[in-house]
């Protein structure tokens, strides 16, 4: 059997604030392979977040402390290896697609210099250099690759002069400009209008088959899951409750937690079920 | 015949478009000639992404936005004439259940503001209970602080408030577009069985097209300000007839087969989901060819 590229393994955080310390992950392990589309869900508090950050290697410690478990890319584990190492991954290899398009922005830079900006960092830590102008190629590729129809005018636009569509277009560009393997999104579209959202996931996807990206998928909402990912870990409280195919989850769910959460959504064919037996 | 609880009549309203300089360059519609009425005891759902100018409305239906044109009658009431006591029978239960409510207010301060208003005479601590009782959160409540609230309580706190003046009509702005799935469903499950014990009436303005397919009974679809397709939810989903409303109902991330079965199918362009601007724009164009053919 082949290793996965990404691998999880019986990670546990814990939090420390005023004294005072709780768990929030208690042993999670999940695996995405090369190629495939994995989605995390969970509710607010599930610790789908924290894991993400795990991750990425954003997690501020203190006052997080992991106390157990791995995260292996590619064979490597990336808890142990050193921070230089660790860097070098970071926004290249492995890259993250952010929710709040606003926020995740510089408003005061041009969107071509903020992309430039990035890839050149990402260079740097990989050994590499590229000329201004390489870089401005690339980055004018990398939007065409997002379907950005005008690439010139964009580079030259502020954040403010595009809409919540176009942003969050940007951030899946800047997301791809050094060409990752995992691409690791974090409630994509869910700021936006319902039909720029399924833009958004329809564009995600097909990059994502196009250039055989493994895509991990942090949301929260089971319909996201369902039209953007094959395999599926539900979380709840910290931990893994369930796990499976994605067409076998949604139609036969064995976990108590998950069958509620299922029977929580509302339905477009109407028929909503009684909720009353939902649990938090 | 019955009378509607809420009608609305040609309502217009235009808000200025300024440049960096505030001179004004034009204006924009935010509602362009809209009627609709709902029924005593009935949910009407009114669906519309953002600028179409569903929140425009209800701000109109609270006394917050002078319509340009066009009347509001409540419960057969013009809501022009109805001056102060207007806010008796109508009520609005708001989006972010974290910013609607006072931080520095106890849940019993917030929940007796509209007593006070207006001019509530009987025993306030008891009423204050009752109202708590009817959201399902415990008496005690009264004492503590939103801060010490999970957001589905806090929605609750906020819905206590709108019915502590016995409304006939609830303004529901995305209620639950900030909960979790499933706080969401008790919130409704609540809303539901609030409607039937007090009586009320519903305006519920939403994005989510799943969730107004089961609470709303009557739909109507809002695009740029004009209702572009009206009627009974069930009938309008299943067989909507307007381009917009398809492309909306084609975009819902469903989670079952029978769903995804009943999402109309949306020409791609380019590859891509279409915008609701260019998909309008392109049949349109196809209307002309053929009628020229025709």
């Amino acid at each position: 059997m082949s290793f996965p590229l990404l691998r999880v393994s019986n990670l546990s955080v814990e939090f420390s604030t005023y004294g005072r310390t709780s768990r929030v992950l208690h042993g999670v392990s999940l695996d995405v392979p090369a190629r495939s589309q994995v989605a995390l869900v969970g509710e607010s508090g599930s610790g789908k977040t924290v894991t993400m950050k795990a991750i990425m290697g954003l997690l501020r410690q203190p006052p997080a402390r992991i106390t157990s478990g791995e995260i292996y890319y590619d064979g490597a584990d990336l808890l142990t290896m050193p921070e230089k190492d660790r860097l070098r991954l970071r926004g290249t290899a492995m890259s993250m697609v952010f929710q709040d398009p606003m926020s995740s922005l510089n408003p005061v830079f041009t969107v071509g210099d903020q992309m430039g900006t990035i890839l050149k960092y990402a260079d740097k830590r990989l050994g590499r250099s590229r000329s201004r102008t390489e870089r401005m190629a690339r980055v004018h590729q990398v939007l065409e690759q997002v379907r950005m129809r005008d690439p010139e005018r964009v580079t030259q636009a502020f954040p403010i002069m595009l809409s919540g569509g176009m942003r969050q277009r940007v951030l899946i560009a800047m997301a791809l400009l050094s060409e990752p393997q995992l691409l690791i999104a974090d409630e994509p579209g869910t700021a936006l209008d319902v039909t720029t959202q399924a833009q958004i996931l329809k564009l995600l996807k097909d990059l994502v088959e196009e250039r055989g990206l493994a895509l991990l998928m942090i949301t929260h909402n089971l319909g996201v899951v369902r039209e953007t990912s094959n395999y599926v870990y539900v979380m709840n409280k910290g931990t893994i409750v369930e796990h499976g195919e994605a067409a076998g989850i949604f139609d036969n769910p064995r976990d108590p937690y998950t069958r509620s959460l299922i029977d929580a959504v509302p339905r477009l064919t109407g028929g909503m079920r009684s909720s009353g037996e939902v649990r938090a | 015949m019955n009378m509607p609880m809420l009608e609305i009549r040609n309502l217009q309203k235009s808000f200025p478009v300024r440049n960096a300089f505030g001179r004004r360059i034009g204006e924009v519609r935010a509602v362009d000639d809209v009627s609709f009425s709902i029924e005593k005891g009935r949910v009407y759902g009114l669906a519309g992404e953002s600028g179409s100018g569903k929140s425009t409305i209800a701000r109109m239906i609270m006394g917050l936005e002078k319509p340009d044109a066009g009347e509001i009658l409540i419960d057969g009431e013009v809501l022009a004439k109805m001056g102060r006591h207007h806010s008796r029978h109508v009520q609005m239960v708001f989006q972010n259940p974290g910013s609607s409510l006072n931080p520095r207010r106890t849940v019993g301060q917030s929940v007796a503001v509209p007593l006070d208003a207006h001019g509530f005479s009987g025993n306030r601590r008891q009423r204050i209970s009752e109202l708590l009782e009817m959201v399902q959160l415990p008496a005690n409540f009264a004492e503590r602080y939103p801060h010490e609230l999970s957001g589905g309580q806090k929605q609750r706190v906020a819905i206590a408030r709108a019915l502590a003046v016995e409304p006939k009509l609830l303004v529901l702005d995305e209620p639950t577009s900030a909960l979790d799935v499933s706080v969401q469903a008790r919130v409704i499950d609540l809303l539901t069985d609030l409607a039937g014990r007090m009586d009320l009436t519903y305006l519920f303005i939403s994005h989510d097209l799943s969730l107004m397919r089961n609470f709303a009974g009557t739909v109507g679809v809002l695009y740029r300000g004009q209702i572009v397709e009206t009627g009974a939810v069930s009938s309008v989903f299943e067989h909507p007839s307007h381009d917009y409303t398809r492309l909306l109902l084609a975009s819902v991330p469903v989670i079952s087969k029978e769903e995804a079965a009943m999402r109309p199918k949306i020409p791609l362009i380019d590859g891509e989901i279409p915008t609701a601007e260019k998909l309008l724009a392109l049949r349109e164009v196809d209307q002309q060819a053929s009628h020229q053919r025709g």
